[in-house]
């Protein structure tokens, strides 16, 4: 797979500085570190959201910093949790004096870094708490949540954190509606194709020609499930029953649904499944507020798609229509 | 035959250990691209290379403050599971005996893994039969201790330790996934080794070679 690299090794550095001077309106690089954050902080009188985990996802982590959204994102190697050095030095830079809180999706790695990040952020006299992601419904059964992967909900929970912080909320009552807002998402994802790591150039995963595979995660490891490949109709059908009965969602309930390339899947077939997913909800009574399409959580040139429902209430859908001023959501 | 190592050999094994992992970063980074996401060898050896790096700039002076700069230079550096784990593999080993002191000895050797392995399974919750790198240091471990109830030098005794890891290593093609990204491969997981456990036959060979 060709790709337009330098230096593999440089990847993340060089990555993070052009993002910085894409976006030097609003962002800028924790110098020294694989940090980007609002370029105000440490924004004082308000809790601080930090984020993070590893590269090759973008736009996440990166355009999900921003006022509104998280005020910075802690970046790891390519597929790769940052270190607990690097989450540390994030959180030690954003607190305004209200404490952090630690947003991030549960894998192994980032659990990790992220805890020990916090031990030791608490040592130096921070105060310091988390709210892990765990929106995937095919990396665990419906009663053990807690050891599910955190996928394409994470923009979505960040604009849920950034703007309950932004709105003032204290450390407790942001973290529970954190919390919430990770109880209220489902995600599930489908993929055609494996993608490669830049730095090897190898394959993460073989896939047959007319095959496609459920469950698998952002890093190209292999999912659940492998069929033949269906139609789009067939595959936003399947995804939704999946998501639909794992909360369960019901008549009546209103969504946010989100639509997400894993990096080569085209505009064009997530229209195809956007019709779909509107027919079909609508079908069960289910309303939704506001679709999101394109790319948020991809996995390098990974073909596939993955969708997320986020079930509102009166107050996550205030903190949903709330402005924020990020690169990869603005409103 | 070495029955002691002082800070000169312990500078010696890091090179060798970190020239090793360079040398077998692709071989790595296969085995963890059937059932994990590809990256093991590439971070290994990113890790192993700060390792030195550190070593040659701080220069420590004692045996237990290589071993932690080697050990907090991989945690810091390369993130993952594999920062935390394999950092804290060679830090553990670093706390586990004083700083004063200037040379380490068959049983001292044995004491320093336990204390590494026993700090690996609480901080990573893998037991063995997870399928993890837990799999090749435990029965390697356990050699070691054996060993140092006799009167074997030290490199026989990393000889044989080396060898029970690869055994503890080849023994993971038939376990199934417990830990990690590859646990989401569930029962496709059996057939094929941990990448990890790998790491951890190349270390303590590399450790042998050097000795």
């Amino acid at each position: 797979m060709k790709k337009l690299i330098n230096n593999p090794k440089d990847i993340v550095n060089e990555l993070i500085d052009g993002y910085a001077a894409a976006h030097s309106d609003i962002v800028k690089r924790v110098e020294g570190y694989t940090i980007t954050a609002r370029k105000d902080i440490p924004v004082k009188d308000r809790v601080a959201i930090v984020t993070g985990g590893g590269s090759g996802h973008e736009p996440l982590f990166e355009e999900y910093v921003g006022k509104g959204m998280a005020d910075a994102a802690a970046h790891g190697q390519i597929f790769a949790s940052p270190s607990s050095a690097i989450i540390l030095e994030a959180i030690k830079a954003v607190d305004g004096g209200k404490g952090v809180l630690l947003v991030y999706c549960n894998y192994a790695g980032d659990v990790l870094n992220f805890d020990m990040a916090q031990e030791m952020a608490i040592d130096e006299g921070h105060r310091v708490d988390q709210v892990r992601i765990n929106d995937d419904v095919s990396s665990g059964p419906k009663d053990r949540r807690e050891g599910r992967r955190g996928t394409t909900a994470a923009p979505i929970i960040l604009k849920i954190a950034g703007a309950a912080a932004e709105a003032g909320l204290d450390f407790d009552s942001l973290k529970k509606i954190i919390q919430k807002a990770v109880d209220n998402s489902r995600s599930l994802g489908v993929s055609l194709s494996a993608c490669t790591l830049p730095e090897t150039g190898l394959a993460t995963f073989s896939l047959e020609d007319g095959k496609m595979e459920f469950g698998m995660g952002l890093h190209g490891e292999a999912g659940i499930k492998k069929v033949d490949l269906l139609s789009a109709d067939d595959t936003t059908i399947t995804i939704l029953d999946l998501i639909i009965q794992d909360l369960p969602f019901n008549s009546g309930d209103e969504v946010v649904a989100l639509i997400n390339s894993y990096g080569s899947t085209t505009k064009m077939e997530m229209y195809l499944i956007a019709g779909k997913l509107h027919s079909y909800l609508r079908g069960k009574q289910i309303k939704i507020l506001s679709t999101e399409i394109g790319e948020f959580c991809t996995s390098q040139e990974m073909a596939g798609i993955s969708i997320t429902l986020f079930k509102l209430d009166a107050e996550l859908k205030k903190y949903y229509e709330m402005p924020c001023f990020a690169p990869g959501f603005r409103k | 035959m070495k029955g002691n190592l002082d800070i000169k050999d312990f500078k010696r094994i890091m090179q060798s250990i970190n020239n090793t992992i360079q040398d077998n970063r692709i071989v790595l980074c296969q085995l963890d691209s059937i059932i994990g996401d590809g990256d093991h060898g590439v971070t290994m050896a990113k890790g192993l290379e700060a390792a030195v790096e550190k070593l040659e700039i701080d220069n420590p002076s004692s045996i237990s403050g290589l071993l932690k700069t080697a050990g907090n230079a991989i945690t810091m550096t390369i993130g993952g599971v594999s920062g935390p784990i394999f950092g804290t593999f060679f830090s553990e080993m670093g706390k586990a005996i004083d700083a004063s002191k200037e040379s380490v000895d068959l049983k001292d050797l044995a004491a320093m893994f336990r204390v590494s392995l026993e700090k690996i399974m609480r901080l990573g919750g893998a037991k063995p039969g997870d399928k993890t790198m837990v799999d090749a240091l435990e029965p390697a471990v356990k050699d070691i201790e054996i060993s140092s109830t006799s009167t074997v030098d030290i490199k026989t005794a990393m000889e044989s330790m080396a060898k029970a890891a690869k055994k503890g290593a080849e023994s993971t093609k038939d376990m199934i996934s417990l830990k990690g990204k590859s646990s989401y491969s569930g029962e496709r997981s059996l057939g094929y080794e941990d990448a990890g456990a790998n790491t951890v036959y190349f270390i303590l060979s590399a450790f042998y070679e050097a000795v």
